[in-house]
């Protein structure tokens, strides 16, 4: 009888208890990463009967949580990544900020200075396109620039988040295991330990290890951070070397791991896989783009002259020394003086970074950054005659006294240190990065646009032939032809043709019209006075600065002279090798526009990838998101069903005891009477 | 499968936000009617929209450039054609002056109408474009390119260059001609110049006489410009000179001395008259007399004195010899000395047996001076008299054994024969002048109808060269017209282009956006019954 009251009361706790987990699990259904929970009942045998609680379990299932958290990561990283390139995309889209039209807008006003080269007007008109060209350069390397700033304070914030959350993982781990070892219950603590793991993982990407109660975990490929209690800093590092880049390490016991490189996951993955693989190539090709534009507008302006009778100036900023050099933190020596990147021969510039390493046998390994190509000394050749123009894979060193100069694709650069140099000297060079930022025009006024050509080729008006002069070429307005005197051509030249077969020709210096006297090419070695010569239509003939090229069968006595094409105001000889510019191949054998037009077909790929990416990631999250739920997740229809049945067995339990007490009444009025 | 109640939820949200986004997009489309919005949305067609878009800049910059070209050409030809009807009027004059029914009085009126003509004429030469540029003065815009000097004659103070534009990608058109092209047509008569040193050129050849244009001009083509040299070399009998007359090829040419009646070359003849020979050269319509240089020691200075190259082995190219400098002084007379005394140097090749190149210098008097020497290329030799250097040479390039090379004294003159051209305006002052002299004697009368025939020849001269300019223009103005329409052609091809990769289906897109409007239409719906389902309904 007492059997029976005392099964009625464990059943009435007992139910009492489903009843209260029923509530939990109610009131915690919007309760993120709170898992469901379950009473299991069993039946007590002989001599007590009735129903105990084995235990209060908490339903997860471990492989679909770490499933969770390892899709957490990766669909983090794809998120960050397209965020960020969806503004890059949206940028590029914008017309506003095309580099290609404010070209052709460029290009279309040069065209009025073609047409009209006298009128001071569409001079100022190609400056004020000029400039906005300058200024769309300067916009969209400034959009890059903050968008780098942008995703450093982003990675920043988010990895002094990890600490925070290790540092309360490494806590719940304590007392998990202090409420293991006093047989309390853990479910909630639990969950709120998953969370922040699953929080993690959105941040950084992380692998776990159940090691007993503890939850261990490791970032970028094992190391640590967090075990049992322990936890690691993880610190940001800014401007080693480069002040536009940031390293990321892991303080272990003391010691300062950069993960960097190995971080492809979580949200500051994403960041960082973004900012190497898009932004960093799309803004080192606007430099490159900038770099070469500036280079060889800038060379043909030269070879012009302007309303002033002088030589053409830079047309734009001089960018063929913007380049930087930085030295890592690490190395042993300082550098000396102002180290130079020389932009050398700007057709093979190509748009990356490069580091230098002073290997174990002291000598240099140059590696691209673009396409990690490694280049060793032996595959330049040594040449010291001359310290800025030397031609391709070529070097010249001195790594005890720590100088070093090489040269690779286009570009020149030299190295001087207050020491020698020791192996692992690392050097970052960043050829083309600031170009589009320092991108400037340099003419202030229209009348200094050098539309024309400073040497005036005539023909003699009582030639026979039918040679005819076809294009006259500067090769080298510093030459002394233009340089001796400004405004003049020194010495002013025929050239004459002589009868008999082959044609020949002979070049005069005129610098006396009366008594002309053969002309000396400086370029050869000792200098050659060009008489006799052979004639083939349509070869340029070489003088000195400059080329010349004449079509066509001349006679004997027919001549050509040329001169300073003073106040030759309405030639646009030079516009329109300017002109021609647009169409010439001078990108790395590609146009500038053509250039652009790869730069925006490569982002919008990368964000088309991105975006498939993001959305495959997205639904796979989704899925393992589903399958976590429906196992650990709180369904509100069972839990009232749950309701509804705890609720009778405890009403049938109440009535266990009614009815033992019924019993005991009924056996004491039977007693007693 | 289990679901637990926020899985039903998420699911329900994360649908409708996705076609709320689907939405979105369409709607954007809608509105701005492309059918690609950001680089990603296609990224090829991206590029190729960059590509088409700067075609159809390139294309309407041809079309401002043909607007441009046309305006100037049309303006040329404007000008050209009141050129053509003030030479008709000239014409005329000239007709009715020279009929010979014309009093002074009458002459006069008719030359002050020339003269309005003229300053009519000069005006039109002088033309300025609307920017104040000078259409015919080649480069030299803000120069005026006709100028009076006052004396009769009007000098070109422009050049010969074209203004160039593109109307077409490799297509360019001449926007402009120099005046020297289209205005100075009537040619002078044949003029020869007389070039080389100072002195050399003021009293070595003088008299220099055309004696046939025609012959000249057709001997000039053939054989370019004519040098005459007189030698220093040894004492012949017939004194230290001798003299040669070559062509631009090197050839001596020949002709007669003194009008001698039997023609002879050119080449090493000694003076047969003192102070100077005549020389005709019949072939080429040409004479002028050779003086003697002063003898060597009584006034014949270093100055006047070259170093002549002359390749004994023609089929070898003479350039063997570089850099030949001068080093003795001008006013003295070493070289000339040297020369009298040595005669010629020569520079001989020969192998020496074992393969080697060596070369001697020779002189005629001494033989050997230098050498044998093995060849090094640029070797350079310096020619001194024992006490002075007189010259040095470079010989730069490897030479076949037994070649060689004479070096020379010499003073030398080039006879360069040159045609001027004159414009229409010397032709104008021409005529004024011959109406202006009154015809008081037959000797008047009769220069005054050659000059009127002259003249008139001129004219004819005149507008002939300016129909063919006018010509020039009018198939400069067709290929323009021809080129606008390629233009035009290819603008609508590239726009239509563009058009099928960037521009939105609007039917296709419309029933896309009804589609989605639909579908979240129907995840709310779906959202809202589902979540209202719930066993607590019914506690």
């Amino acid at each position: 009888m007492s059997g029976l009251l005392n099964i009625g009361v464990q059943a009435l706790t007992s139910n009492q208890m489903a009843l209260d987990i029923t509530g939990q699990n109610i009131s915690n259904v919007n309760t993120v990463g709170y898992s469901r929970q379950q009473v299991e009942f069993s039946s007590r045998a002989m001599p007590q009967y009735g129903v105990s609680i084995d235990d209060i379990s908490r339903t997860a299932d471990m492989f679909a949580t770490r499933q969770l958290w390892t899709d957490t990561a990766v669909s983090a990283a794809s998120t960050s990544f397209v965020t960020q390139a969806n503004e890059l995309d949206n940028i590029l889209a914008s017309s506003n900020s095309s580099i290609s039209a404010a070209m052709d807008e460029f290009f279309s006003a040069l065209q009025t200075g073609i047409d009209d080269p006298l009128s001071v007007t569409s001079r100022e008109v190609v400056l004020a396109e000029a400039g906005s060209l300058a200024k769309r350069f300067n916009t969209l390397s400034h959009f890059y620039e903050s968008q780098n700033t942008t995703i450093l304070n982003k990675v920043k914030t988010e990895v002094s988040d990890v600490t925070q959350i290790s540092r309360q993982v490494a806590d719940l781990n304590k007392k998990i295991s202090y409420a293991d070892a006093r047989g309390e219950r853990t479910s909630e603590l639990e969950d709120k330990r998953e969370e922040l793991v699953r929080q993690l993982s959105e941040l950084m990407g992380v692998t776990t290890q159940q090691d007993g109660s503890d939850i261990n975990v490791y970032v970028a490929g094992g190391q640590p951070l967090v075990i049992g209690s322990e936890y690691s800093e993880v610190n940001v590092v800014t401007g080693v070397p480069d002040p536009d880049d940031i390293k990321i390490s892991v303080n272990v016991s003391g010691n300062e791991i950069f993960i960097g490189q190995d971080l492809k996951t979580g949200t500051v993955g994403g960041l960082l896989s973004y900012r190497d693989e898009v932004l960093v190539p799309a803004w080192n090709e606007l430099g490159r783009l900038a770099v070469v534009f500036a280079d060889t507008m800038n060379t043909q302006h030269k070879q012009g002259m302007d309303l002033e009778n002088t030589l053409g100036i830079d047309f734009f900023a001089d960018l063929n020394n913007s380049g930087e050099m930085i030295a890592y933190t690490e190395n042993s020596t300082k550098i000396a003086g102002s180290p130079a990147v020389t932009v050398t021969d700007s057709s093979k510039l190509k748009a990356t970074d490069y580091v230098i390493t002073i290997n174990d046998t002291n000598e240099f390994v140059i590696t691209r950054t673009s396409d990690g190509a490694r280049f060793a000394e032996a595959d330049f050749t040594e040449d010291g005659s001359d310290p800025v123009n030397q031609a391709d894979m070529t070097y010249f060193e001195d790594i005890e006294n720590g100088s070093l100069r090489l040269s690779i694709d286009g570009i020149t650069i030299n190295i001087d240190s207050e020491n020698g140099f020791i192996k692992g000297d690392q050097f970052l060079i960043k050829p083309v990065r600031d170009g589009a930022q320092d991108f400037a025009l340099n003419l202030t006024s229209g009348r200094q646009l050098a539309l024309a050509s400073p040497v005036r080729g005539t023909a003699a008006v009582d030639n026979n032939g039918a040679a005819a002069i076809t294009s006259v070429d500067i090769t080298d307005p510093e030459d002394y032809t233009f340089g001796a005197a400004k405004g003049q051509m020194s010495p002013p030249v025929e050239i004459v043709f002589n009868a008999g077969s082959p044609v020949t020709y002979s070049v005069l210096d005129m610098s006396d019209p009366e008594n002309p006297v053969p002309y000396a090419l400086n370029s050869t070695t000792p200098p050659s006075l060009l008489t006799g010569q052979e004639y083939t239509s349509g070869q340029p003939i070489q003088l000195n600065g400059f080329s010349v090229t004449l079509e066509g069968v001349p006679k004997a006595g027919d001549s050509f002279s040329f001169d300073y094409n003073t106040d030759g105001v309405s030639d646009n000889t030079n516009a329109l090798k300017l002109s021609d510019l647009q169409q010439a191949q001078l990108v790395e054998g590609t146009s500038y526009q053509d250039v652009y037009g790869l730069l925006v077909e490569r982002v919008g790929t990368e964000t088309r990838v991105a975006q498939l990416q993001a959305e495959a990631d997205a639904t796979v999250l989704k899925n393992s998101t589903s399958v976590r739920d429906s196992i650990a997740g709180v369904n509100l229809d069972e839990e009232a069903a749950n309701l509804i049945k705890f609720q009778q067995a405890y009403q049938a339990s109440a009535q266990l005891i009614s009815a033992s007490r019924t019993l005991f009444d009924t056996l004491l009025s039977v007693s007693g009477g | 499968m289990r679901v637990s109640t926020q899985q039903i939820h998420n699911t329900g949200l994360s649908q409708m936000l996705n076609t709320q986004t689907e939405l979105a997009k369409s709607n954007e489309r809608i509105a701005s009617q492309k059918a690609i919005l950001r680089p990603s949305d296609d990224p090829v067609a991206s590029a190729q929209i960059l590509k088409l878009e700067r075609e159809l800049a390139e294309i309407n910059k041809y079309a401002d450039n043909l607007n441009a070209a046309e305006r100037r050409l049309d303006l040329s030809e404007t000008v050209l054609t009141q050129f053509d009807t003030a030479i008709d009027r000239l014409s005329e004059l000239a007709i009715q002056a020279g009929s010979g029914t014309y009093n002074d009085a009458d002459r006069a009126t008719m030359a002050d109408e020339v003269k309005q003509i003229q300053s009519f004429l000069m005006s039109l030469m002088n033309t300025k474009d609307s920017q104040g540029e000078f259409v015919f003065a080649g480069s030299l815009g803000t120069t005026t390119p006709y100028v009076d000097n006052g004396d009769g004659t009007f000098t070109y103070n422009g050049d010969d260059s074209q203004r160039v534009i593109e109307v077409g990608s490799d297509l360019r058109v001449a926007m402009t001609d120099s005046g020297r092209s289209i205005f100075s047509v009537i040619g002078d008569d044949l003029q020869v110049n007389v070039l080389g040193q100072a002195s050399n050129r003021s009293d070595l050849a003088t008299n220099v006489m055309v004696t046939d244009s025609d012959e000249l001009a057709e001997y000039v083509a053939e054989h370019g410009n004519l040098t005459a040299a007189i030698k220093v070399g040894l004492d012949t009998g017939d004194g230290n000179y001798t003299y040669s007359v070559r062509d631009s090829s090197g050839a001596a040419v020949s002709g007669e001395v003194n009008d001698s009646g039997s023609a002879v070359t050119f080449d090493g003849l000694p003076f047969t008259t003192s102070p100077m020979d005549m020389l005709a050269l019949s072939d080429a319509g040409l004479r002028f007399d050779l003086n003697e240089l002063p003898a060597v020691g009584a006034g014949l200075d270093d100055s006047r004195l070259s170093v002549g190259v002359y390749q004994d082995t023609p089929e070898v190219n003479s350039t063997r010899v570089n850099n030949v400098t001068l080093l003795s002084d001008p006013a003295g007379d070493d070289y000339a000395q040297f020369a009298a005394a040595e005669g010629d140097v020569s520079v001989s090749f020969t192998n020496d047996g074992s393969g080697n190149l060596t070369y001697t210098v020779s002189t005629e008097s001494s033989g050997a001076i230098l050498g044998p020497v093995s060849y090094v290329p640029g070797d350079e030799v310096t020619i001194t008299d024992g006490v002075n250097d007189l010259y040095s040479f470079t010989i730069d390039e490897a030479q076949p054994a037994g070649a060689s090379v004479t070096l020379r004294a010499q003073a030398e003159v080039t006879l360069q024969p040159e045609q001027n051209h004159h414009t229409i305006l010397q032709t104008t002052e021409e005529f004024i002048r011959a109406l202006e002299t009154p015809l008081s004697s037959q000797e008047a009368k009769n220069s005054f109808s050659t000059a009127v025939s002259k003249i008139m020849g001129e004219f004819t001269e005149a507008k002939e060269g300016n129909l063919s300019v006018i010509t020039q223009l009018g198939s400069r103005l067709n290929s323009v017209e021809s080129a606008r329409e390629v233009n035009l052609d290819y603008e609508l091809f590239t726009e239509s282009a563009l058009s099928a990769i960037q521009d939105l289906d609007m039917a296709e897109a419309i029933s896309q956006f009804k589609l989605q409007e639909m579908a979240l239409q129907a995840s709310q719906a779906t959202f809202a019954k589902i979540n209202s389902l719930s066993l607590f309904n019914y506690l």
